[in-house]
C-alpha cells in the first residue's frame, strides 16, 4: 500500500464519517455544540476504523505473492 | 423512577409494565443486543418487566383487566414529597422513588435542583388531580422529615425544589438503591438519580422481585430531565398493551443526546 492508497482510503472514510456524523447530529440534536462536535468526531473515528479494518482484511485475503509471476 | 405496584389487581393491571433507560452507551449496546428481557416465571397475574435502554418496557400481558374502562381518568401519574414515616405511601395504586446515591454538594446542587424542577413541572401534585389516590401512580421524592414532606407537597410548583434538595431523604434513597442492587446487581457509579421500581410492587424487598431501573446519570439539564419525566408519565399512563417492547429509536436518540453532551463537555472543557 502506498501513500496514495492511504490518502484515498483515509479521505473517503473521513468524508463518509463526516457525513455520518452530520446525519447523527441532525437526528440526535445534542444540546451543546461540544456534544455535536464529539458526535461527529466519534462518527469519523468509527468509520475510519471500519475502513482500516476492512482494508487490512481485504489485503490479507487477497494478498499477492510477490514472487509469483504476473498473470 | 419506577413504580412499585401496591398489589391490587386493578392497580397491577394498570401498571404491569415498566421501562428502563440507562443512559450509557454500553447500555444502549446491551439494549440493542438484548432487545427485550423476558422475565421467567411471570404469569399474567404478575406484571412483567423489561429491561433495556430508555424505552425498554415490559412485555405486557394481554389480560382483560388490562383494558382501561372508558371512564378511566386521564391523569394518573402524580408526585409527592414524603417523609420517613410516609414512605412507602400506602394509599396509592403504585409508587416509585427518585433515589439519589448522594446528597447534593455545592458542585452538583444546581443539577439536583434542575432535576427536581423538572419533576415538579412534569408530574402534577397528587392532591391536585381529580383521580382518586387509589388509582394514582405516584412518584416519591423522599425528604428527611414528615413535616417537610407535607409542606413541600402543598407548596406551589415554583417553590419546593431548593428545600427538597437540601432536605433530601438520603436514607430512603440509599435503602431503595441497596434493595435494587440486592436483586438486580450493581447500579454502577453514576451520579444518579436512579429511578427504581419493583415488579410486582408487593415484591418490594423480595429477592425474587424484578427490579426496574432508570439511570438519569447523564441528564445534565432541566430540559433533558423534563424529557425523561414526560416520557415516563406518558408510558405509565398509557395502556399497558400499547407500551413499547424493547428499545425504540426515540429512546436511543435521547440516550445518545445525553451521552454526546456529557462526553463532549468532558473531553472539550470550556
Amino acid at each position: 500500500m502506498n501513500l496514495l492508497d492511504i490518502i484515498k482510503i483515509g479521505g473517503a472514510s473521513g468524508a463518509a464519517g463526516l457525513l455520518l456524523g452530520i446525519g447523527l447530529v441532525t437526528w440526535v440534536r445534542p444540546e451543546t455544540s461540544r456534544g455535536s462536535l464529539f458526535l461527529i468526531l466519534v462518527a469519523v473515528c468509527l468509520v475510519s476504523l471500519f475502513a482500516a479494518v476492512v482494508t487490512l482484511l481485504w489485503r490479507l485475503a487477497f494478498r499477492q505473492d510477490p514472487k509469483a509471476p504476473p498473470e | 423512577m419506577g413504580f412499585m405496584l401496591a398489589g391490587t389487581p386493578a392497580a397491577r393491571a394498570a401498571c404491569d409494565g415498566f421501562f428502563d433507560f440507562r443512559c450509557t452507551l454500553d447500555d444502549i449496546g446491551a439494549a440493542v443486543l438484548d432487545g427485550i428481557v423476558t422475565l421467567p416465571g411471570v404469569s399474567a397475574d404478575a406484571p412483567v418487566a423489561g429491561s433495556a435502554d430508555w424505552s425498554s418496557t415490559a412485555a405486557p400481558q394481554q389480560t382483560a383487566s388490562a383494558q382501561p374502562s372508558p371512564s378511566a381518568p386521564l391523569v394518573r401519574a402524580s408526585r409527592i414529597f414524603s417523609g420517613p414515616s410516609q414512605y412507602p405511601p400506602a394509599e396509592f395504586a403504585a409508587y416509585g422513588i427518585v433515589a439519589f446515591p448522594s446528597l447534593a454538594t455545592p458542585a452538583d446542587r444546581a443539577r439536583h435542583v434542575s432535576i427536581c424542577k423538572a419533576y415538579v413541572a412534569v408530574l402534577p401534585n397528587a392532591s391536585q388531580i381529580p383521580t382518586p389516590r387509589s388509582e394514582q401512580m405516584v412518584t416519591v421524592w423522599p425528604v428527611k422529615e414528615d413535616a417537610l414532606g407535607d409542606r413541600l407537597t402543598q407548596a406551589a410548583p415554583a417553590e419546593p425544589c431548593e428545600a427538597a434538595v437540601d432536605g433530601y431523604g438520603q436514607l430512603a434513597g440509599l435503602r431503595a438503591i441497596r434493595m435494587a442492587e440486592q436483586v438486580g446487581g450493581t447500579l454502577g457509579d453514576g451520579s444518579g438519580p436512579f429511578l427504581l421500581a419493583w415488579s410486582p410492587g408487593s415484591g418490594h424487598g423480595s429477592p425474587d422481585a424484578h427490579v426496574l431501573r432508570v439511570d438519569m446519570s447523564h441528564v445534565r439539564t432541566e430540559e433533558q430531565a423534563k424529557t425523561v419525566f414526560r416520557r415516563w408519565t406518558r408510558e405509565i399512563e398509557g395502556r399497558p398493551e400499547l407500551w413499547q417492547r424493547g428499545w425504540d429509536l426515540q429512546a436511543v436518540r435521547i440516550a445518545l443526546q445525553g451521552w454526546a453532551d456529557d462526553m463532549g463537555a468532558r473531553i472539550m472543557p470550556e
